[in-house]
């Protein structure tokens, strides 16, 4: 028995010791160096108040900080703001800044540039009117306080000062040099510099020398260079011969060929893109005004098959207009299981019991062949004819792509901490004068609109999420009005294995956190 | 040589016409589009008063002959405007990407000009041979094998598994010459893949046809040295429909460019042009095409002239 013990005792103390050595291995940071990492697409632009893409979010997020940020659990904090005061009934949001904050340029982020920043943003931004649709004026009221005045309430602004929105610049840059200067020239709060750009090539930061976050969020990396690789084999083999640490961009055959051999995968906990069909109801008796037909092809389309298959399991499920995991999360929905049989016993109730012919329309940008002819496929296993049509780009873009009278529209948009503005866009009876999924839709429930537009007025975040939990509900169960093909995740990038993200992809945040990512020895 | 200048002027005039003729089309690409242009520059998300404020902003509420005479006046001022998409003037991205993909397109000429004339003389020489028949099988594969594959798998065969040249990117000649060629031989070498077996296999067959001929056969029972029959007389002869082929595989090198500045990250026009039609920035299109298209012209119109130094019945002619 003693012996036994003995035994047991060291098997223990020598396990600890692993577990100790691993928990130091694990947070053995390699402090300074190089990071080079690569994107498929170069940006755009390097001012602030034009980013847009993922590509320009990632390459600009060393240079640019937001007003709030998301922490590691998930809830929104003040940033670079000290704090945000909602006041429903006075119609304002109170942003007040911490004081010490520096430009790159050594300039001050106080009032005046804050100011500045929302008015420009407004001013100039392609998504002004997302961000700040609901902004009547701004008002400085102390150094370092502004105040932003509504025309409505919208409980979405704390997200917007998350986003593109709360990004800052520096009004001193942009008073010395000019507009046309700016959009060149990145110069923001954040922890590193912009030394050098060549377009379409590559560019390199240096770590901020007055960053003044630096005790709490200090750079990991002296310099990183960002290279712009644009073909997804060139980039496998420069992550193969180790030429670059990490890459964004790539598709779904590369990850899942390079995490099977140890490469690690990261993706943001907030962002994802979902893939929509939308189902077109312009024409008085469409087989698709009738609610049994739209799920009876909910119903026919085998969701988790066309993940597993086409998209090597990189894709995922979800039965609604949300992931599991965030706030916006609804389990009351009851969504639609593949359900051949169900889905033929539906189109019977309504009325069709041979099926009928439709078409789906997509961009031919949109690059969804794959899910189109797997659609196809299942809708003829119900009876229903598929004609698949692809269009032109430009048609697609200039006639806006939700205006296709029959049938059915496949497409994808990527959503997050925005999900109840896109949804206001894209399901509530604004759509129909915007740009809106269900912009030519006749289907326009005023139950729906009701509760997106209580969600997007709400006093508190508790009431937001309660109206767009019925909002999600309605959307999928009770009309049907799409249904969500497969997900993807908005932001993902693969590393080497010695490349470590702790919060740098991997959060909730629209912009990247460049001191969370770091190399392990 | 009167009607030698008179063929130049008459090449010229052609090549006129013909760069005039691009000029129409290149400016036509944006009208030729279905779809709104300037909806699908701006996004479908944009506003209706921003996409009015474009439309004036282009002067594209002007008929479409203005419009073609204030962008040609434009381009004559060697002002092409502003990309819409990279807000940078289109003649500084110009300046600033045309010297790099020159620099990988010229060495690629040359590299298959002079190789392919030398495989081909020496597969016609030796006709028959082991070396012949080596050179045959390789000129061929070259020339179907797909360009794109042969880069991805020289790629990974010398820059992942070897790794002796760099994988990608471009280093200019003037800043380090040494990085600048291990750089540049993947590139390059795929540019000259086409090219090089296409001017071989037709110099073999251009030679084998000579030096059957009389006039070769009368100087080798002169006894004049073999060396002298075949790069004095025949190889002159050779060369004539050579050249016409040459001209056309400047075409096809600056095709290839577009395929080696994608796959090895190459900052050169060709991408620019990639670029700018996935983002639909019009502007930077139309300056692009006619800035190659010129080019291509102006190359050919130099092998024209070529034409007549090695032709001495066009220059007494005036290629008639």
């Amino acid at each position: 028995m003693k012996k036994t013990l003995s035994l047991l005792i060291a098997l223990v103390m020598v396990l600890s010791c692993f577990a100790f050595a691993s928990t130091a291995s694990a947070e053995e940071r390699v402090m300074g160096g190089t990071v080079t990492g690569a994107m498929n697409v170069d940006v755009n632009t390097y001012a602030s108040w034009r980013i847009r893409s993922q590509q320009e979010k990632t390459a600009l997020s060393p240079v640019y900080e937001t007003l709030m940020r998301f922490d590691a659990e998930g809830n929104l904090q003040p940033y670079l703001a000290e704090s945000l005061t909602a006041d429903q009934a006075n119609l304002t949001y109170t942003v007040k800044l911490r004081d010490g904050i520096t430009f790159s340029d050594g300039s001050k982020l106080d009032g005046d540039a804050l100011l500045w920043n929302f008015e420009n943003f407004k001013e100039n931004s392609q998504t002004s009117a997302t961000h700040f649709g609901s902004v009547d004026h701004f008002e400085k009221t102390d150094d370092l306080t502004v105040v932003i005045h509504l025309k409505e309430w919208n409980t979405q602004i704390p997200f917007s000062l998350n986003s593109v929105a709360g990004l800052m610049y520096s009004k001193k840059a942009f008073d010395e040099n000019g507009y046309d200067w700016c959009l060149e020239h990145a110069v923001g709060t954040g922890p590193y510099v912009m030394t050098e750009y060549i377009s379409d090539d590559h560019k390199t930061y240096e770590k901020n020398p007055t960053y003044w976050n630096a005790e709490a969020e200090p750079a990991t990396f002296d310099k990183i260079t960002l290279k712009i690789i644009a073909d997804t084999m060139s980039a496998q083999a420069a992550l193969l011969s180790k030429e670059i640490d990490f890459y964004l961009g790539s598709d779904n055959q590369m990850k899942d060929t390079l995490q099977s051999m140890g490469y690690n995968l990261y993706h943001n906990k907030m962002w994802y893109t979902i893939y929509f069909l939308i189902f077109g109801s312009a024409v008085e008796g469409s087989p698709l005004a009738d609610v049994k037909v739209r799920q009876a092809i909910a119903y026919a389309i085998d969701s988790d098959a066309i993940s597993k298959n086409l998209d090597y399991g990189m894709s995922f499920v979800s039965n609604q207009y949300a992931v599991e995991g965030t706030p916006f999360y609804s389990s009351e929905v009851k969504g639609y299981e593949y359900n051949v049989e169900k889905a033929k016993q539906l189109l019977a109730e309504a009325g069709y019991p041979d099926g009928f012919s439709t078409k789906i329309s997509v961009g031919v940008d949109q690059r969804l062949d794959r899910y189109m002819v797997a659609l196809q496929g299942y809708l003829q296993k119900v009876g229903i004819t598929v004609e698949l049509d692809y269009q032109e780009t430009a048609i697609w873009t200039s006639k806006g792509i939700y205006e296709t009278d029959e049938g059915m529209i496949l497409a994808g948009h990527g959503f997050g901490a925005n999900l109840v503005n896109q949804a206001v866009n894209n399901f509530s009876k604004r759509a129909i004068s915007g740009v809106g999924m269900l912009k030519n839709s006749k289907l326009h429930p005023d139950d729906l609109d009701a509760a997106l537009m209580a969600a997007l007025s709400a006093a508190d975040n508790d009431i937001m999420l309660e109206n767009m939990h019925e909002a999600e509900r309605l959307i999928i169960d009770e009309y049907c009005l799409g249904y969500p093909v497969v997900m993807g995740y908005g932001g993902e990038i693969i590393t080497q294995p010695d490349i470590i993200d702790s919060g740098f992809f991997a959060d909730f945040n629209e912009m990247h956190t460049w001191t969370n990512l770091y190399r392990v020895k | 040589m009167g009607s030698y200048f008179k063929f130049i002027a008459k090449k010229l005039l052609l090549a006129l016409l013909t760069i005039f003729a691009i000029s129409v089309f290149a400016f036509l690409i944006v009208h030729l589009m279905p779809g709104d242009p300037v909806r699908v520059m701006l996004g479908a998300e944009a506003d209706e008063a921003a996409v009015e404020a474009m439309r004036i902003q282009l002067h594209m509420d002007r008929p479409l002959v203005t419009q073609y005479l204030i962008w040609i006046g434009n381009i004559f001022k060697g002002e092409f405007g502003k990309s819409l998409v990279l807000n940078l003037s289109i003649r500084s991205l110009i300046a600033e990407r045309l010297p790099v993909t020159l620099s990988l397109t010229v060495p690629a000429m040359v590299i298959s000009i002079v190789f392919g004339i030398l495989i081909g003389i020496v597969c016609a020489t030796h006709r028959g041979s082991f070396i012949d028949q080596l050179l045959t099988v390789l000129m061929t594969t070259m020339n179907g094998v797909p360009v794109f594959w042969i880069g991805i798998m020289l790629m990974y065969l010398l820059g992942v598994n070897w790794k002796i040249l760099p994988l990608m990117g471009y280093v200019s000649p003037k800043a380090d010459f040494a990085d600048y060629v291990k750089h540049a031989i993947l590139p390059v070498f795929i540019m000259c893949f086409g090219p090089m077996s296409s001017i071989a296999r037709q110099v073999r067959t251009n030679m084998l046809d000579v030096i059957n001929q009389d006039y070769i056969r009368t100087a080798t029972a002169y006894g004049l040295p073999v060396s002298k029959i075949r790069y004095k007389y025949a190889l002159k002869n050779v060369l004539i429909p050579v050249i016409t082929l040459i001209a056309l595989q400047i075409r096809s090198i600056v095709g290839g460019s577009l395929l080696a500045e994608q796959v090895f990250s190459i900052a050169g026009i060709s991408r620019l042009i990639t670029m700018s039609v996935m983002n639909n920035d019009f502007l930077t299109v139309q300056a692009l095409v006619l800035v190659i298209s010129t080019f291509v012209v102006v190359a050919n119109l130099l092998l024209d002239i070529a034409y007549g130094f090695v032709d001495p019945r066009i220059r007494l002619t005036g290629g008639k």
